[in-house]
């Protein structure tokens, strides 16, 4: 125990005296949570929580062109402008202010619009209450092939995504403006066949709404949901965790070349000693890692406009799943030290491994949404399964029991990694 | 007095090396001796030290010390060593007392009897004043008795050197060897291996010198000298036996 205890104390020493050491454990993340929540915010967010302008022309002068505008306007989303820099916008200026990305969009109302739209809703109630009106023919709807299109100008870079959802939400106000042309022309047909005012208003909104609710513990329903700051907290939590490995090896080949580590070995310690004092103190860096990432998310990030950090249904659960990531990312660095012969080979290695690792496991970019031979590929990353361990809890509402199948394989990452090591070490003094 | 280390036949090859480190290696030190093993570059010295402290395995042949073989008996063996490194093998960001409890506890020493020790030997080797100073901005001859002040914190019955004084001022080679003859008089078995003849001839009371992992002579300074009437000194026997060539 005093053998540990000593080992585990020169190593917090040996680390609070590496002022770099404790910038890539601290600072690093710090910085880039900071920066990749807010960087990351806008594509996590839906793009109805955005404010959009939209440059309107209107050639039509009429009721389409009026409820599209009011629609735009009500929707708390699209902010719609006729004018550019106090000039009335022109076709032409549209074009061209949407195509140097000043405007995201820009949207054209067709001369005639409002009097197609009703020609056509017109026939339709016609056609609809013809064997009702004996003096009146039935119209053939078909005969009515005007359309005209409302044309859409995105911005070139605007991604697919968005203007599928840009295109379906103008679609929804035109479908709303003709289903209240449709009304009110039934309304006044009924009026002149039966002699009865009786005017009837599309007001309320939809009969059947969506009620979206998250598949998480009830009690989280509704309260959290995978933004920037829910993926990116976590996510460069287990980062910094990962980043261990620099310290960690560099420590570790410092010892070789210095003989420290030879002293060691003839004395009565043995390399279990070595291993826990290092275990021990780095455990304890994790926990302000994690400790730090976790107070950035709740009290920092909203004060730069993003959401609080939630922790879950079950925040105790977080101990045992930073303890399992920690442990797969402390051994992971002793792997790299104990391998390798150089600082440079190490460095390079250990760098350059954590980044893959992280790419594939879903810390930059939700693995969900990448290719499915590298969601294959990256669910072999342990990132990706602590990655998935921190969901449970951060975004699931899960607690130890849901989290075991999650950590197991970090434990078995990190005995893996620990053996190895042990017997690289052994082997390396012989 | 019994043999506080002996090897018999002790061979050893590097993997990929030319020939062996040490070939067939024959040497018994008695308990109580300061002994001079010399050398060399290259010639088996630090591997033989190595050996005898459990750090490499020979491939064949025996080595016992006080009379447990090795490396069967390593645990029974490491307590009863002091290795000081030709490397200055300290944590150079932590000072030198932090240094001396770290690996004193590593001995195994605790509490108060650690930190006294610790106290002792640095007011022993005039530290006691830069103690709490890092280690990485001590002088060379400080950082060479903080070395040599680690491999005695647990009172060792036998001390290995490996060249203790390479590359340190006059004053801190004196401080040094002068306790470890003080040292030596009080029971400690010291062997010893260095490149300076004269510090050797006059601290060792036995000389062993190895070439290309043989003894090639053995006995104290003055035998040496006398079955050698054609040299003056230690490093002129030295030269006689192992060459005037140029080694790595």
């Amino acid at each position: 125990m005093t053998r540990l205890r000593a080992a585990t104390v020169k190593e917090m020493l040996v680390l609070l005296r590496d002022r770099a050491g404790l910038a890539v454990l601290f600072a690093m993340p710090l910085g880039l949570v900071t920066i990749m929540a807010v960087v990351q915010d806008a594509p996590f967010r839906d793009y109805t929580e955005q404010e959009i302008p939209v440059l309107f022309l209107d050639h039509d002068g009429g009721e389409v062109a009026i409820l599209v505008r009011q629609g735009l306007k009500d929707s708390g989303v699209f902010f719609p402008s006729d004018s550019l820099n106090g000039v009335s916008v022109t076709e032409e200026s549209l074009r061209e202010s949407v195509r140097k990305g000043e405007f995201q969009l820009g949207l054209i109302i067709p001369e005639g619009t409002t009097a197609t739209m009703q020609q056509k809703v017109d026939a339709l109630v016609k056609h609809t209450l013809a064997g009702l009106m004996p003096n009146e023919t039935a119209r053939d709807t078909t005969s009515i092939s005007d359309t005209l299109d409302i044309v859409l100008i995105v911005d070139p870079t605007a991604k697919s995504a968005f203007r599928n959802s840009i295109r379906s939400s103008i679609a929804q106000f035109l479908e709303k403006v003709e289903s209240d042309m449709l009304v009110r022309t039934f309304s006044r047909e009924l009026q002149q066949l039966t002699g009865v005012a009786s005017e009837v208003k599309l007001e309320g909104g939809s009969v059947i709404t969506i009620k979206e609710s998250l598949a998480a513990k009830t009690e989280l329903a509704g309260k959290v949901a995978g933004n920037s700051v829910q993926h990116n907290v976590p996510a460069w939590t287990i980062f910094a965790m990962f980043f261990i490995v620099i310290p960690m090896a560099t420590n570790m080949l410092r010892e070789r070349d210095s003989g420290t580590m030879q002293r060691l070995r003839v004395m009565s310690g043995s390399l279990a000693h070595y291993f826990g004092g290092k275990m021990l103190a780095y455990l304890v860096v994790c926990a302000a890692q994690m400790a730090l990432m976790v107070l950035v998310g709740m009290f920092l990030l909203p004060l730069l406009g993003l959401d609080a950090l939630s922790l879950g249904a079950h925040p105790l659960a977080l101990i045992p799943a930073a303890l399992a990531i920690a442990m797969a990312a402390i051994s992971f660095g002793m792997l790299i030290g104990a391998v390798f012969r150089t600082h440079q080979q190490a460095l390079v290695t250990g760098i350059v491994s954590v980044v893959i690792l992280a790419a594939l496991g879903g810390i930059w970019v939700p693995l969900q949404i990448m290719p499915e031979t590298l969601q294959i590929i990256g669910g072999l990353s342990p990132l990706a399964w602590s990655f998935d361990a921190f969901n449970v809890v951060f975004l699931r509402g899960g607690g130890f029991v849901e989290l075991l199948p999650h950590i197991v394989p970090l434990f078995c990452f990190a005995m893996v990694c620990l053996s190895v090591s042990v017997l690289v070490m052994k082997r390396a003094l012989r | 007095m019994p043999a506080a280390i002996r090897t018999d036949h002790l061979f050893k090859i590097y993997p990929g090396a030319d020939g062996p480190a040490v070939d067939g290696l024959s040497l018994s030190v008695e308990e109580g001796r300061f002994y001079g093993l010399l050398g060399p570059n290259g010639a088996g010295k630090t591997t033989t030290l190595s050996i005898l402290c459990g750090l490499l395995n020979a491939d064949s042949g025996e080595a016992e010390v006080m009379g447990h073989s090795l490396p069967q008996h390593i645990d029974h063996v490491k307590p009863l060593l002091g290795v000081v490194p030709q490397d200055i093998a300290l944590y150079d960001t932590l000072t030198a007392r932090e240094n001396l409890v770290f690996f004193g506890a590593m001995y195994g020493m605790k509490g108060k009897t650690l930190t006294q020790r610790a106290t002792e030997l640095l007011e022993e080797f005039g530290l006691t004043e830069k103690a709490d100073k890092a280690v990485r901005t001590y002088s060379g001859g400080m950082k060479r008795r903080v070395n040599l002040m680690v491999g005695l914190l647990h009172g060792p019955r036998i001390l290995f050197l490996d060249e203790p004084t390479v590359g340190i001022d006059v004053q801190s080679r004196a401080m040094i060897n002068a306790y470890l003859q003080k040292l030596n008089a009080n029971g400690t078995t010291i062997i010893y291996t260095s490149h300076h003849m004269d510090e050797a001839e006059r601290l060792c009371d036995g000389i062993g010198i190895i070439d290309r992992g043989r003894l090639i002579v053995e006995g104290s300074p003055k035998e040496l000298l006398s079955a050698n009437t054609d040299c003056n000194s230690l490093e002129d026997i030295f030269l006689k036996l192992t060459g005037k060539q140029l080694r790595d």
